[in-house]
């Protein structure tokens, strides 16, 4: 029976792996000891190293999770729900919105007049977004620039 | 300087942002999803117009009432509104679906009190003698002491304690960039500005702690709304006389709970396990486990309240945080100026003994509290995904933006948000990479105060048993679920070959 490695230890090992060779190429960069023997290069090192080594562990100790006659490991990982990447990207549109330069309320107006109903998977929703949309725009804004001194992104 | 600390405890101001947190903490841990790591999160940014004292009264308060508030969703939803209430929906739920909701609750909030105030107790009795004994370690014992709490957390972390560590050390990985404290060298900086003093842990704990977690919730929503809520008003609390027959299941529940939570990374949930297998090893009727047992739900509720106090040991003598929650309050007190370890006693010794009587003092108003207002609670905990999610959101951006002026934070807090959840797919535990984060700056500072002692030789730690066996636990707790694991492998494949 041919076992194939699971997805979550695939994400294991793509992330131990980049982040650990990315570490240790950029330990290349960090100034050797003054005063101290160890330097701030070797922490990040024994990390790197640390993290391959875990990476490379948990890669090949799934084998051993895998069900002997299936193949299938009980660490598998279920798919991305689409609903799930769209908050997520309506999300970082939020932010980015503001990175450009629309103020907070606009951005958040918009972000929670598309997230409720994205989430709630309902357009029937949307009648109630945008009171709270509202409420949260410019409510957020007036409480926390008013009563807590807290600046928030403007246009 | 204890009066001293009592009376600040007591003083309205503080009375009144404990009840805060207390009452926040109760609503935001009955709601399934949303915890009190969360709230604390969330509520940080908005204690720095407050005094040290006031904030921390705050989280202390958010923090046992979110404990305690798990166990309106576990006993009628039968979804833990906290991870440290799954054992009680073992017996919680059946004894609510078998008509008596009113009882599961009662005893679940009477188990809560007791061993939270038992807690405190030993909070009490037990914090001063360590921290005396704390001031006597030097930085090879501190160095060993965070390694073995790395190891520990990872190692009994849900999962496989591979994945525990590797999150551990992606952690500590999370804290290099920045300014190394020891020498002042700018380490993984890629020439952005912002990014000479590293990762603010603010937008680092919002991201992980609920970025990942509201990302989650989308994706279980369809699940929640096939939850069915058990109806109140179908039987009454247990009466007083009843409890007498519980009292040895509460205080060894509580002595479990407390006791658990001074073990560096050892969360409430697994505090509630061990103290509900133990109940039903010592119980006359260990079959009723599982059915509606009362003693279940003593167990359960008794010691994960506990471990909320028993936490705060390591954390105030030694400044280590017992479970990730706890790391918030260490990150809270370090950003108030407040350092958590040997010395506070000495330097700060009316906020800790206001800490311990505020710890005290919200698990009575989380009593009340959740006595007063359960009905009520009961409706909360059904708030839609689809609203609370966006919401929350929203707070997180303000709270990340707002403590430096800067979308830069925003972004890392995103950033570590898609991290967290891609980790949580991959199924690995979250808890030890935010203990390796809070933890890493001051590991690497105390190894190399101790390496620059001995001339950079590690055999030095010979020299220093106590250390010595620090790192002995934390090699043991490596290697002995290793060796469990390749025995049993033996032994199943002795099985197969007999077959």
């Amino acid at each position: 029976m041919i076992r194939k490695p699971d997805t979550a230890s695939l994400i294991v090992l793509a992330l131990g792996l980049t982040v650990g060779s990315g570490l240790l190429y950029g330990a290349q960069f960090i100034q050797p000891p003054i005063f101290d023997p160890v330097g701030s290069a070797a922490l990040p090192q024994a990390c790197a190293v640390a993290l391959i080594a875990l990476a490379l562990g948990e890669f090949l100790a799934q084998f051993s999770k895998q069900h002997p006659d299936t193949g299938v490991s009980k660490d598998t990982v279920e798919g991305f729900d689409l609903i799930t990447a769209t908050v997520a990207i309506l999300m970082i549109a939020y932010i980015g919105l503001m990175q450009l330069g629309l103020g907070f309320e606009a951005a958040t107006l918009s972000f929670v007049m598309a997230a409720i109903p994205v989430i709630g998977r309902s357009f029937r929703l949307l009648a109630i977004a945008v009171i709270i949309a509202a409420l949260l725009a410019f409510g957020a804004a007036w409480l926390f620039s008013t009563i807590f001194f807290v600046d928030l992104p403007k246009i | 300087m204890i009066i001293d600390g009592l009376l600040s405890a007591l003083s309205l101001g503080a009375l009144f942002w404990t009840l805060v947190g207390t009452a926040s903490g109760v609503i935001v841990g009955a709601i399934p999803g949303l915890g009190g790591g969360m709230l604390m999160a969330l509520a940080l940014p908005l204690t720095f117009a407050m005094s040290p004292l006031n904030a921390i009264l705050l989280l202390i308060g958010i923090h046992v009432g979110s404990v305690s508030g798990g166990l309106i969703s576990a006993t009628l939803l039968k979804m833990p509104g906290t991870p440290s209430s799954v054992m009680t929906t073992f017996d919680g739920f059946p004894m609510a679906r078998n008509g008596a909701p009113e009882r599961a609750l009662g005893l679940g909030m009477g188990s809560s009190l007791i061993g939270g105030l038992l807690a405190g107790l030993a909070l009490a009795f037990l914090a001063p003698p360590l921290s005396v004994w704390a001031l006597k370690i030097g930085p090879w014992e501190l160095a060993a002491l965070i390694l073995m709490a790395l190891v520990l957390v990872a190692a009994i972390a849900q999962g496989s304690m591979i994945k525990g560590l590797f999150s551990a050390v992606l952690g500590v990985i999370a804290a290099l960039p920045g300014l190394a404290e020891s020498d002042g060298q700018l380490r993984y900086t890629f020439d952005i500005p912002e990014m000479s003093a590293g990762f603010r842990l603010l937008p680092v704990l919002l991201g992980v702690f609920v970025i990942s977690q509201l990302l989650q919730e989308v994706e279980r929503t369809r699940l929640k709304d096939k939850a069915q809520r058990i109806a109140l008003g179908q039987s009454s609390f247990p009466k007083l006389t009843e409890w007498r027959r519980h009292i040895g299941n509460l205080l060894r529940s509580s002595a479990i709970g407390t006791f658990v939570g001074i073990l560096p990374g050892v969360g409430a949930s697994i505090s509630s396990m061990v103290a509900y297998g133990i109940a039903r090893t010592f119980s006359r009727t260990p079959n009723k486990f599982g059915t509606g047992h009362d003693e279940g739900v003593v167990a359960s509720e008794a010691a994960n309240n506990a471990n909320v106090g028993g936490a705060m040991i390591p954390l105030i003598t030694l400044g280590i945080p017992g479970a990730p929650v706890d790391a918030i309050l260490l990150g809270a007190m370090i950003m108030h100026k407040i350092q958590p370890g040997p010395l506070l006693f000495t330097t700060n010794g009316t906020l800790v003994w206001a800490m311990i009587a505020a710890y005290l003092i919200a698990n009575v108003m989380m009593f009340a509290l959740m006595i007063g207002s359960y009905r009520q609670l009961s409706k909360i905990i059904s708030i839609p995904t689809h609203y609370l999610v966006p919401i929350v959101f929203v707070f997180c951006v303000i709270g990340s933006f707002s403590i430096g002026n800067r979308l830069f934070d925003v972004w890392v807090m995103m950033g570590f948000g898609v991290l967290g959840f891609v980790l949580n797919k991959a199924k690995v535990p979250l808890g030890p990479f935010v203990i390796g984060f809070v933890l890493a700056s001051p590991f690497e500072a105390e190894l190399r105060t101790a390496l620059q002692l001995s001339d950079g030789s590690l055999l030095a730690i010979i020299d220093h048993p106590i250390a010595l066996s620090f790192v002995a636990v934390a090699v043991l707790m490596f290697v002995a679920p290793l060796l469990r694991r390749k025995s049993s492998l033996e032994s199943n494949e002795q099985k197969g070959e007999g077959a």
